[in-house]
């Protein structure tokens, strides 16, 4: 059996490990668009912030591919995929390359809104290793930039926090409502812009850029609002959209991704996607949606390469956050956006930065927001994926020792295989 | 692979199994009063221990079979060896992210405040045959098993 894989992130060596699993012998091989061992994105905030240094950027350990017989291209993109053939055309070095069985997690591209189109020696993304890199250059710890962040979701404030301890004057611009807006509500989303403004990051929202000014580098933003910000160096952080160029003439059906079941196999049978290109459909919500997360990426990998090497796996979509900003620590899992009427909201606010939010629909735990202390949480996120009606301990989901004890008192739930009770 | 588990009804809810969990896991590992009083940060347990009206449980790490924290993980620190099942965080890779804590079904993941890492149990890999928490509970309300993996 002859595995393809096109990518190189969390989902590839999700594949790559699931595969391992059950077929030790057939021939694997990585097509890498970027030219490093694999490495994980998120890290690249927590690099340039100095908490971690090179060596601590590689998501497995530098012998991975060795041991797991992998054949690496690094540096290579795939150009055309051609099913009938069962081959992938990569570029520059213009091979084809023959599969079985073809993964694709060629993941996304950071998406640039209509006001910042146009080439800007100033405007830089913060989505790869190299573009960490070319942006930390930029930067002098005893001549701070002046930098606007143009989006406040994950990324964006990620960056933001680095460039704040790199002691740059940062300035987040989001166009929503609220930060994070695709994980939080208002409530959360203002406890964390009042705790990063308290530690010197500027926060805009509601105010989309509506124009730039300046020639070869942008001296200006102007938003919705009518105010100029003075900037040095810009930011891109507005979100990530799948890299479905390599897709054309190949007949895969797509949307926003490619569309794959809950196997994460495509509309053709041999070809399969995970990660950030994936459209993965998710039973709870009843549609096919991108969940554009790295824990996702990996099981989303795991469950397409076990299944590439004959495995019946059915993958369980489930978004889940966890990231520390300065210090304060912001999760989230499921469903948290107040859309149906029929939705219960359970919350408690200790303290300045102490929040938890359930949102329940007919009894059932379907999201959580948690800002501050995040003790046990892994529980509330077990009963989402589960669905469990959770009736009978309600009113314990929000105490601080609520725990595997109230777990007990639902008959129904699984507390799995491994669960601490003797048997 | 070893497994620890609790007969929750010999569990008297002392926090014994914590304070041996937290000296053996410290600077000074054979002395309770040391580790809790000379040592520059106060000794961190990695289980827990829930009490309420009528019960209580003393739980740590369930070194699952399809471990959820390995597969969120974003930095690769976390491993499930295929010859021993343990799970385990390389605390020098882990840069305190919290993904883990959301992921474990269980809970049984915490963040060391001093150090900001996870810390989960270890079954006491590298200190001792049994885990302390099994060896000293005196109702003997923990058991380790020896499972097949």
């Amino acid at each position: 059996m002859k595995y393809l894989i096109i990518g190189n992130s969390a989902a590839a060596i999700g594949a790559v490990e699931g595969i391992r699993s059950q077929d030790t012998d057939g021939e694997i091989i990585i097509v890498a668009g970027e030219n490093f061992h694999t490495y994980s994105r998120p890290l690249i905030s927590y690099l340039m912030a100095g908490k971690i240094d090179r060596n601590k950027m590689y998501y497995r350990p530098r012998d991975f591919y060795r041991r797991h017989q992998v054949q690496f291209y690094a540096g290579e993109k795939a150009v055309r995929i051609i099913p009938r053939e069962k081959s992938v055309h990569i570029a520059p070095s213009n091979l084809n390359l023959d599969y079985d069985r073809l993964l694709i997690t060629a993941g996304g591209t950071p998406v640039r809104p209509s006001a910042l189109e146009g080439n800007y020696d100033n405007l830089l993304y913060f989505h790869s290793w190299d573009d960490m890199t070319e942006l930390s250059a930029r930067l002098k710890s005893d001549h701070p930039s002046r930098i606007v962040v143009v989006g406040g979701g994950l990324i964006g404030l990620k960056a933001a926090e680095s460039l704040k301890l790199r002691r740059q004057q940062v300035t987040v611009i989001e166009a929503g409502s609220y930060l994070l807006n695709s994980v939080m509500d208002a409530e959360g989303a203002e406890i964390i812009a009042d705790y990063l403004t308290a530690r010197g990051i500027e926060i805009m929202v509601n105010n989309p850029v509506v124009r730039v000014e300046g020639d070869t580098v942008i001296n200006h933003l102007f938003l919705q609002n009518g105010r100029r910000i003075d900037c040095d160096l810009v930011i891109l952080a507005a979100g990530v959209k799948p890299n479905l160029n390599c897709l054309e003439g190949a007949g895969l059906d797509s949307e926003n991704g490619i569309l794959v079941n809950q196997s994460m196999q495509s509309s053709l049978s041999d070809i399969y996607a995970a990660g950030d290109i994936a459209q993965v459909y998710d039973e709870s919500e009843q549609e096919y949606r991108l969940m554009p997360i790295l824990p996702e990426a990996y099981r989303q990998g795991r469950t397409a390469g076990l299944n590439m090497a004959g495995g019946n796996f059915l993958h369980q979509g489930q978004v889940f956050n966890s990231i520390p900003l300065l210090g304060l620590n912001i999760a989230s899992a499921g469903t948290n956006s107040v859309t149906d009427t029929d939705l219960e909201i359970i919350q408690r606010r200790d303290g300045q930065y102490n929040y938890r939010r359930l949102t329940l629909q007919n009894q059932v735990l379907k999201g959580f927001i948690m800002i501050g202390d995040l003790n046990r949480c892994g529980i509330l996120r077990s009963l989402i994926q589960q669905q469990t009606d959770v009736s009978a301990i309600k009113n314990r989901l929000l105490e601080n020792d609520f725990g595997l004890l109230d777990i007990q008192k639902l008959g129904k739930h699984d507390q799995g295989r491994e669960g601490p009770f003797c048997q | 692979m070893k497994r620890v588990y609790n007969l929750s009804e010999y569990c008297v809810g002392c926090g014994l199994c914590e304070v041996h969990c937290a000296t053996i896991h410290s600077e000074y590992p054979d002395n309770i009063w040391k580790a809790y009083r000379l040592a520059d940060k106060r000794p961190m347990s990695r289980l827990f221990v829930e009490r309420n009206a009528t019960s209580s449980l003393s739980v740590q790490c369930r070194q699952c079979d399809e471990p959820a924290c390995v597969y969120a993980c974003i930095t690769g620190a976390i491993t499930k060896k295929s010859e021993t099942g343990l799970v385990s965080i390389d605390e020098d890779k882990c840069v305190g992210c919290s993904t883990c804590l959301i992921a474990c079904p269980y809970g049984l993941i915490k963040i060391d405040p001093y150090q900001k890492v996870s810390l989960k149990c270890d079954m006491c890999k590298d200190i001792a045959q049994t885990p302390v928490c099994v060896t000293r509970c005196p109702n003997e309300a923990l058991v380790c098993r020896e499972e097949e993996i």
